[in-house]
């Protein structure tokens, strides 16, 4: 009972710090409408980035299809290919795309590649505490801050000059190893070096944010829609000299964004038999307006009318 | 039973007795050989699940294709396919074809040519598809290729393809494409060339290959280009390319795309780049040209061992020019094959010897190179006879297969230096060797076309010992370096060393036990010798309840509460180590000036009151004097700005120094002040006192403490001052940057749960220290402190010390509360204010992500094995010192 208090608690607390949900939705997405009522037992294992999210699909499913008993477990993406393969779960929330051994190794089993689905779009931030003068940075300092290619960096590096920040260093946090943000920050704003060993892992986004906000010279990672009041996300540009932009979907769209990607749910569709009407009926919640909908509620942004029908296509829907 | 009151009259044991006696007998017993089983068979398990890391690999062949095909021998790309058992090969005319290694049949083809022109030079990087050809005319195509691969529905198959062959495959008519592409939802139509292959018995797929070209784009460099080319990533988005031209000069360029989420897919420009080539004299062409990621930078190698390091830090806005040359192999030998690593920081050099090199940039601060780096030799392997003719690149980690002039194929792990498998055949010289995408396999092509594929089991090539343990000098590393970063993708291999994970575990165990021993032990001093057995009874249970705390609410409470606390408070809790021993004791000797009657009566009905109240004086009295230490002695110097503050002079912000070394010697001088007294004063003194009336012998004896804590300061200054002078600073070992989520944060949470254990089981050895002999030593004049520490704590000695024992054990293997307290930073250093990872909150957090029997998961089991053994280690020690004072106060 407690757990589903907390969980209550965040998914508020989250709800409240996203805004303008109508704004970012595209109007061709169509409305989800009942088919049939379908029962049964759905699971996923996978991202954590992405729990708020699957949590809010959920409760909103079991509105329409009270006799769905869905469970939610969130490790990080690199826990939700082995639950994949070995059948404990139906879809793999990832926040990254699938290694090619991962598919490999579902190939191995199945004879057949996983289905990767689209189904939001996602901003990684830099996030720093709402005190920080500091306002954006480029892709080439975050390396340097983060990664192992760069030395031990103080505030003053990156040009704070208030005193009291200038000679500070910075206090790094950022996710673990399962995690799929940790490996696409790594592989795209560390340019693939290795962490610095003082990067502190937070078991969840949300502990990323939490040690942000508690910790007033830290610097962290993790997606747009962990933000809340007490840390501020930085604007990135790709270079030194190039225009700053601020994370949202626009820039995620246009590309400007440096740190923008997709959000996935991978799932063992078999071409020969068809998906059950469970999962289908699952799918077709999430590429609604209203499955859509809970995206914004989350933080997160939602996926063009055009991409959510491609992705309906693949799973023959 | 009762006890018979006739004494003759015998009465045997009853048998129902004797039965259950027998009974309880066979379950004891069962019981103990079942524990000790269980103990083997965990040790047998983790020992089994981690075994495999050090065995090596093997092989064994699978296919000969006798029909050699002459344009393999000269194709202008030959790398391993997506799929199992088949490689891509771009041949001169301009065609790229997959090849079925069981027959050499094509399964799919593409063509690349551009406008009816087939490449000069191409370059492909498996993991992501992406492919840079060259044309005449020195235009230049970025392009991703597509491998695609789909199962057919096996009715329909059969129905169509049922008369084909396994292994075979079956052209596609325009009908069957069409229908087909409907029935499967492609978003894309298949190519011409795409055809249906019978995999097995049950299955058909389809295979097909596609191109989507990302630019086009005509270089303009001057000479004509030479047919080879070097593609390497920064990042998803930027890439830089570099060749030779015909005429023994360079050409570079760099390409950048930009990704849109919102539709459009990628888009791609080229843009050439100017070069200021200063070729060696007498140089003639060079063998090769390359990009290193590190910098970015461009590598010239010539046949004759000499290089040239050109650097790109500024892309193409600036012409790329000479920073750094010297040779990478001796004079009078020659380079036969230079490449570049997976993740283009590597340079692999072959030589005419069978050597092979792997060679590094790294920093120097010799280097006369602008950027301070030199290109350094990090690895060398002897691969035996005959010079090495060919390098193919592992998929993921840095495994290479080594293709010699002898026939001979090796693979070998660039890092650990691992030698995973060798294949010999008849002796022509090895074109080729490409190896599978799970390293399952390797394939040689040699010069006449002939093709030869192994099966190999890797094992576990990244896994050596001294991977594992020692210092690595790792690729983006500087220095060889103990490293723990598991998780590896084809640009970064992961970095496997348990050392900082042994380091942090004893770390963090040898500062909860510092913490905790002294306050556990002396508590129980205290609470069995001193304190009355009704609040002792009172006192006990509550202390044992504090072990009842599950460590997760402790790693949440040192998490959320403790880590901010020490934070704001730093000043307080650092002068609290000293203070509060000091005033306690100062609050002792005061005591004995107090009148007889008064100090007599109060101190033993409550002495726990009193003591309550010295400890509230010395926390108060540190929460004064903290920050005004912070004021005085870590106060900046001149010309030094900011506020003072420990935790800016932590960060090495300003000062000296002097105040760590004082902080740091204030233990140890006291240590020894208190020895000198012992030894030499103490004697003397007491005779005095024992003459001095009473008042007055307090009086004296406060003075001599204060004269003691006086000495050990002005001791340790001295000491600080002299190390200063001599140049070192507390701040590169025990002392160092602040971070909020640090050692001394779990050293005292840790210490909190292992407070309890330590101190029950000390208490209940000094209760069990039988009567007799307190009272012998009361009786025969001693104090009750003398009886408590030179009669009571020698006997009891065995018992505490397996209390400390029990509580190391538990530090050592403690989980939640590393876990929630600290980052699980696997840094290795002596800081207290720094993090660390144990290998028990390793397992925790990576086991969920470890594939089952990859290297990464029995690395984690060997964590739990090396965890384990030095549990055992610990205790066994325990056990064997345990034993000897157990003889000693036997004896007594």
């Amino acid at each position: 009972m407690k757990m589903r208090v907390c969980a209550a608690v965040l998914l508020g607390a989250v709800a409240l710090g996203a805004g303008q949900p109508e704004s970012m939705l595209d109007p061709e997405l169509p409305r989800y409408e009942k088919t049939t009522p379908v029962a049964g037992d759905l699971r996923t294992v996978g991202s954590d980035t992405m729990v708020n999210l699957v949590s809010l699909w959920t409760q909103a499913f079991k509105k329409q299809h009270p006799a769905a008993r869905i469970q939610v477990e969130a490790k990080g993406s690199s826990t939700g290919p082995p639950a994949l393969i070995e059948g404990q779960a139906q879809f793999a929330p990832m926040s990254r795309a699938m290694e090619p051994e991962e598919i490999a190794l579902f190939e191995e089993k199945f004879g057949y590649k996983p289905t990767q689905l689209r189904v939001a779009i996602d901003c990684i931030a830099v996030f720093v505490n709402k005190d920080c003068p500091l306002e954006e940075l480029s892709l080439s300092e975050v390396a340097q801050v983060f990664s192992v290619d760069g030395p031990t960096m103080t505030w003053g590096d990156l040009g704070v000059e208030e005193t009291g920040w200038r000679d500070r260093p910075i206090s790094l946090y950022g996710r673990n190893s399962a995690s799929g943000t940790y490996k696409f920050f790594k592989d795209v704003a560390c340019s693939k070096a290795d962490y610095k060993a003082s990067v502190k892992e937070a078991p969840g986004s949300a502990g990323v944010v939490q040690g942000v906000a508690k910790d007033p010279y830290a610097m962290g990672y993790s997606g747009i829609g962990f933000k809340t009041p007490d840390v501020k996300a930085l604007k990135l540009s790709f270079g030194p000299g190039d225009e700053a932009f601020e994370p949202g979907l626009e820039h995620a769209l246009t590309g400007d964004y440096p740190l923008a990607r997709f959000l996935y749910m991978y799932t063992n569709y078999d071409r020969r038999h068809g998906l059950d009407a469970l999962r289908a009926e699952f799918l077709r919640f999430v590429f609604s307006r209203d499955g859509q909908e809970a995206v914004v509620k989350d933080g997160a942004y939602p996926l063009p009318a055009s991409i959510a029908e491609e992705e309906m296509q693949k799973v023959g829907l | 039973m009762a006890v018979d009151p006739t004494p003759h009259a015998t009465r045997r044991t009853g048998p129902l007795v004797r039965f259950w006696d027998r009974v309880a007998r066979a379950v004891i017993t069962a019981g103990g050989v079942g524990v000790l089983a269980a103990m083997l068979g965990i040790c047998v398990f983790l020992f089994a699940s981690a075994a495999p890391l050090f065995a090596s690999g093997s092989g064994r062949p699978v296919a000969e294709v006798n029909a050699a095909q002459p344009s393999l021998a000269d194709a202008l790309l030959i790398e391993r396919g997506v799929r199992e058992g088949s490689i891509l090969v771009l041949a001169r005319d301009g065609v790229l074809r997959e090849i079925a290694l069981i027959d050499g049949r094509t399964l799919a083809s593409l063509d690349l040519r551009l406008e009816g022109e087939a490449p000069t030079a191409a370059t492909l990087e498996t993991a992501s598809g992406r492919v840079t050809l060259l044309f005449p005319g020195e235009r230049l195509e970025t392009a991703e290729i597509e491998q695609v691969d789909l199962l057919l529905d096996p009715e329909l198959a059969a129905r169509r393809w049922g008369g084909l062959e396994v292994g075979r495959r079956a052209p596609l008519d325009d009908a069957s494409r069409r229908q087909l592409g409907e029935a499967l939802h492609l978003t894309r139509d298949l190519t011409e060339q795409a055809t249906v292959v019978r995999r097995s018995e049950g299955t058909w797929a389809i295979a097909d290959l596609r191109r989507n070209s990302l630019d086009t784009t005509t270089l303009h460099v001057l000479g004509e280009l030479a047919p080879e080319i070097h593609a390497a990533a920064k990042s998803d988005r930027e890439r830089f390319l570099v060749g030779r031209t015909s005429d023994g000069g360079v050409w570079f360029a760099q390409s950048r795309r930009v990704t849109r989420l919102g539709g459009g897919g990628a888009s791609e420009r080229v843009t050439a780049g100017a070069i200021e080539f200063e070729p060696p004299e007498g140089a003639g062409m060079p063998l090769g040209a390359f990009i290193t990621i590190d910098g970015p930078g461009v590598l010239v190698v010539w046949a004759d061992g000499r290089f040239q390091r050109y650097d790109a830090s500024a892309g193409v806005r600036e012409p790329i020019h000479l920073i750094e040359s010297g040779r990478v192999i001796d004079e009078g030998r020659h380079v036969t094959l230079a490449r570049m690593g997976l993740g283009s920081r590597t340079l692999l050099v072959g030589d005419d010897a069978g050597v092979l090199s792997a060679w590094l940039l790294v920093d120097d601060p010799k280097s006369k190179a602008a950027d301070g780096r030199r290109l350094a030799p990090a690895h060398r392997y002897d691969i035996g006879e005959g010079s090495i003719t060919s390098i193919g690149l592992g998929p993921r980690d840095r495994t290479v297969a080594i293709g010699t002039a002898n026939g001979a194929v090796e693979l070998r792990n660039v890092t650990s230096g691992k030698r995973v498998a060798r294949f010999e055949s008849d002796g022509r010289r090895i074109a080729h060797a490409v190896l599978a995408p799970a390293i399952d396999g390797v394939v040689a092509i040699d010069q006449k076309g002939g093709v030869r594929a192994w099966a190999v089991e890797p094992g576990h090539p990244e896994a050596t010992w001294s991977t594992l343990f020692g210092r690595v000098l790792y690729e983006g590393y500087q220095r060889p370096r103990w490293v723990y970063q598991s998780t590896g993708s084809p640009g970064v291999e992961p970095k496997l060393s348990l050392t900082p994970l042994v380091w942090g575990t004893l770390k963090a165990t040898a500062l909860a036990m510092l913490i905790a021993t002294p306050i556990a032990v002396l508590g129980a001093i205290f609470s069995s010798e001193f304190l009355h057995p009704r609040a002792r009874r009172s006192v006990k249970p509550t202390i044992e309840l504090m072990a009842s705390l599950p460590s997760v609410v402790l790693g949440f409470v040192a998490a959320m509460l403790v880590a901010p606390f020490v934070r704001d408070w730093l000043p307080t809790i650092l002068v609290a180590f000293g203070v509060v021993p000091v005033v306690v004791m100062g609050c002792a000797h005061a005591w004995r000036l107090l009148p007889r009657d008064f100090g007599r009566r109060s101190i033993s009905r409550r002495p726990l009151v009193l003591v309550i109240l010295a400890l509230a004086l010395a926390l108060g009295l540190s929460v004064l004097a903290g920050p005004l230490l912070e004021r005085t002695l870590f106060a900046p110097g001149q010309g030094e700005t900011g506020p003072a503050s420990i935790r800016r002079w932590l960060d090495g912000a300003y000062g000296g120094a002097f105040p760590g070394w004082l902080v740091v010697l204030m233990a140890p001088a006291a240590v020894l002040v208190m020895v000198v007294n012992a030894r030499f004063v103490s004697r003397v003194w007491s005779e005095r006192m024992a003459r001095t009336p009473r008042l007055t012998a307090g009086g004296l004896e406060l003075g001599r403490f204060m004269f003691s804590t006086g000495l050990s300061l002005l001791l340790a200054a001295a000491g600080a001052g002299l190390i200063t002078w001599l140049g070192y600073d507390t701040r590169d070992s025990v002392f160092g940057p602040f971070s909020q989520r640090n050692t001394l944060v779990v050293g005292l949470v840790m210490g909190f749960a292992v407070i309890p254990i330590i101190y029950t089981i000390s208490d209940d050895a000094m209760r069990s220290v039988p009567d007799s002999l307190r009272s012998a030593s009361l009786g025969a004049g001693a104090t009750k402190w003398q009886t408590a520490v030179r009669v009571v704590l020698p006997v009891a000695g065995s018992g505490i010390f397996s209390a400390c024992m029990i509580g190391l054990g538990r530090a050592v293997g403690e989980t939640m509360i590393v876990l929630m307290a600290t980052g699980n930073t696997p840094e290795m250093d002596l800081n207290i204010f720094s993090g660390f990872r144990t290998l028990a909150a390793n397992i925790a957090v990576e086991l969920p992500e470890a594939p089952r029997g990859a290297t990464h998961y029995r690395v984690l089991f060997l964590c739990g094995l090396v965890l384990f053994l030095m549990t055992m280690v610990i205790n066994t020690l325990a056990e064997l010192v345990r034993q000897s004072y157990r003889r000693r106060s036997a004896a007594l």
